[in-house]
């Protein structure tokens, strides 16, 4: 009887001590942990590491993956996504400030930043989230013309609806941090598509239209400019040339002059007939005697040629 | 006899415990009923005493996101819109919400119809540029949908024990039998475009054009006015080097430069009548 009680004692011993070391658990690296004691929060965010809580059914822990990135998706389906199927129509369109409707997709991820209010604050916070995002894409393209979201408000856009939606969730206290909400595609509806089409073409015409123009400027411009330089160049060697000439002119003269101060009419005679010398055998000369006669000195008739009838004047 | 007895005693006492203790977890609001009836509500988490006779009814007290379905609205200016909305609500009021909706889809049936009068009637006094502008300082969603947020708040507060913390528009369309419409606005918005483009395209490249042939005939003009200063520069030089020269004995330049010119100036083609008592050809005629 007495070892009995004894034997039992130790398994009681031996069971208390199993319930207690139940309490052991471990939070993995990427995780944080809550612990809830007869339903009230006692230790909320407990890094990675082991632990030890106060067993079950005492205590309730709740880990939570912090650092986890949570996708959700706006205009589509994720599920959709992984099969390869289109989103079904119309659940991708936004309405665009100017009334036209556009198809957008968007993919956020968020992830936890108080596990508190995450596990506690909110009934599903997925749903929550992905409302709230929604909310903030449609209404960041309500004041824009749809041209600013297909083309230039892409960025802008993302940034908006990741700020406006955290300051959103921020106010709801849901404990979650949006990381990044990415516009996947944005495109016009198919009934429209050509039309929007024809728009890029004809941009792209104005542009090329353009370049020409552009490019006929530079050959121009270019081409006056070798025009323009060929008029100085010329103008410069027309300077260098007459300065020159003068220099030569003036130099011959000079000598020519010198020689003709030492012995003036002598030279001057010599000049002049030399002169005559040189040009008279090329020319057909008439001497004409004014003293009365009547008929010139024809001399033009050496060189076998009819005699002209009228008779010029002296010098 | 002893163990039984002990038996007996742990067993009567984990009764007693379960019937008296009760705990509420930070998910949770309670409210413990009499017969049907409440007496007490319990919105802080942890352990409590209560007595044996009452009963605990346990209501979620998280935010619950409700989305009503999409319904259809008309602006001030008679323009049909779909208005896709969520509303962001709790239990606030247990004892309330008991007695007038019970569960939670009783509640969003009744926030629906809430939510839907309050909308209409406040889109019905909006243009549709209020919510749709590509003037972005125009829209006023936000302003409208915290008024809507507020009046809804009130009435759901009081009749149902309800809080609303948000109501707020998801998305805007419009109805499936207008696309079509919206479509060929949108179309012909396009064909405007493109030809806007091609006018600009043409009018940019004409200017160009007319700014190049500009540019080219001002370069021309002024190499030109430049070539001819140079020029004029050259020439001036000349003559002042020819007027340095030359003014040492003018008539002799005279003299001289006129010979120069006569060999220019006469060539096989040219007759010349002289006199026989001219300076060249009296020694001819008169022999002296």
């Amino acid at each position: 009887m007495a070892d009995l009680k004894h034997n039992s004692k130790h398994r009681a011993l031996a069971l208390v001590a199993l319930w207690l070391l139940s309490g052991l658990y471990l939070v993995r690296p990427e995780q944080q942990a809550v612990v809830r004691l007869l339903g009230r929060v006692v230790a909320e965010s407990i890094q990675p590491g082991l632990h030890w809580r106060v067993p079950w059914p005492l205590t309730r822990l709740s880990k939570v993956r912090i650092s986890e990135a949570r996708r959700l998706s706006v205009g589509f389906d994720l599920a959709d996504e992984a099969a390869g199927r289109q989103p079904a129509p119309g659940k991708s369109h936004f309405l665009t400030g100017d009334q036209n409707i556009v198809n957008l997709q968007l993919v956020a991820q968020y992830c936890v930043e108080r596990p508190t209010a995450f596990l506690f604050r909110s009934k599903d916070v997925g749903k929550l989230v992905g409302a709230v995002v929604e909310r903030e894409l449609s209404h960041a393209v309500e004041g824009q013309g749809v041209d600013w979201v297909l083309t230039t408000g892409r960025a802008q856009l993302q940034e908006t609806v990741r700020r406006e939606a955290q300051r959103v969730l921020d106010g709801y206290g849901a404990g979650v941090r949006l990381v990044s909400a990415n516009i996947k595609a944005a495109y016009p509806p198919a009934e429209v598509n050509d039309a929007f089409k024809a728009v890029a073409g004809a941009r792209s015409d104005r542009d090329r239209i353009i370049d020409l123009a552009e490019g006929y400027r530079n050959e121009v411009t270019e081409q006056a400019a070798g025009e323009a330089g060929k008029m100085t160049a010329e103008a410069d060697a027309y300077r260098q040339k007459v300065t020159t000439e003068a220099r030569g002119d003036t130099a011959r003269f000079a000598s020519i002059y010198r020689e003709y101060s030492q012995a003036p009419q002598v030279t001057r005679d010599r000049m002049y007939v030399e002169t005559m010398e040189e040009l008279l055998p090329r020319m057909k000369v008439i001497v004409a005697d004014p003293a009365g006669g009547t008929r010139p000195l024809d001399l033009g008739i050496l060189s076998g040629e009819p005699t002209p009838n009228t008779a010029g004047g002296s010098r | 006899m002893l163990r039984k007895r002990w038996f007996w005693i742990t067993v009567g006492v984990l009764v007693a415990m379960k019937l008296c203790i009760f705990t509420v977890d930070e998910t949770q609001l309670v409210v413990l009923t009499s017969f049907g009836s409440p007496v007490a509500v319990v919105d802080r988490a942890g352990p409590y005493l209560k007595w044996p006779w009452l009963t605990k009814i346990v209501l979620d007290r998280r935010l619950m996101v409700y989305n009503p379905p999409a319904s259809e609205f008309l602006t001030s200016d008679k323009k049909n819109i779909i208005v896709d909305n969520y509303v962001l609500w709790r239990v606030k009021d247990p004892v309330q919400f008991l007695k007038v909706v019970g569960t939670v889809p009783a509640a969003e049936r009744a926030l629906h119809d809430i939510v839907w009068g309050s909308v209409s009637a406040a889109l019905g006094r909006e243009p549709i540029d209020a919510v749709l502008s590509p003037d972005a300082g125009q829209v006023k969603t936000d302003r409208i949908m915290a008024e809507v947020t507020q009046r809804c708040a009130r009435r759901a507060a009081v009749d149902y024990g309800v809080e609303i913390l948000d109501i707020a528009i998801k998305r805007l369309n419009f109805p499936e039998q207008n696309k079509q419409s919206v479509f060929d606005r949108m179309r012909a918005e396009r064909e405007r475009i493109v030809k806007q483009y091609r006018a600009e395209g043409e009018s940019a490249a004409m200017r160009i054009r007319a700014e190049a042939d500009k540019k080219k005939s001002e370069i021309l003009a002024d190499a030109y006015r430049d070539a001819e200063t140079v020029k004029g520069q050259g020439d001036a030089q000349a003559s002042r080097t020819y007027a340095a020269a030359y003014g040492v004995d003018p008539d002799f330049y005279k003299f001289s430069r006129t010979l120069d010119s006569y060999k220019k100036v006469f060539g096989d083609k040219t007759t010349v009548v002289l006199s026989s008592d001219s300076e060249l050809l009296r020694l001819l005629t008169k022999g002296q």
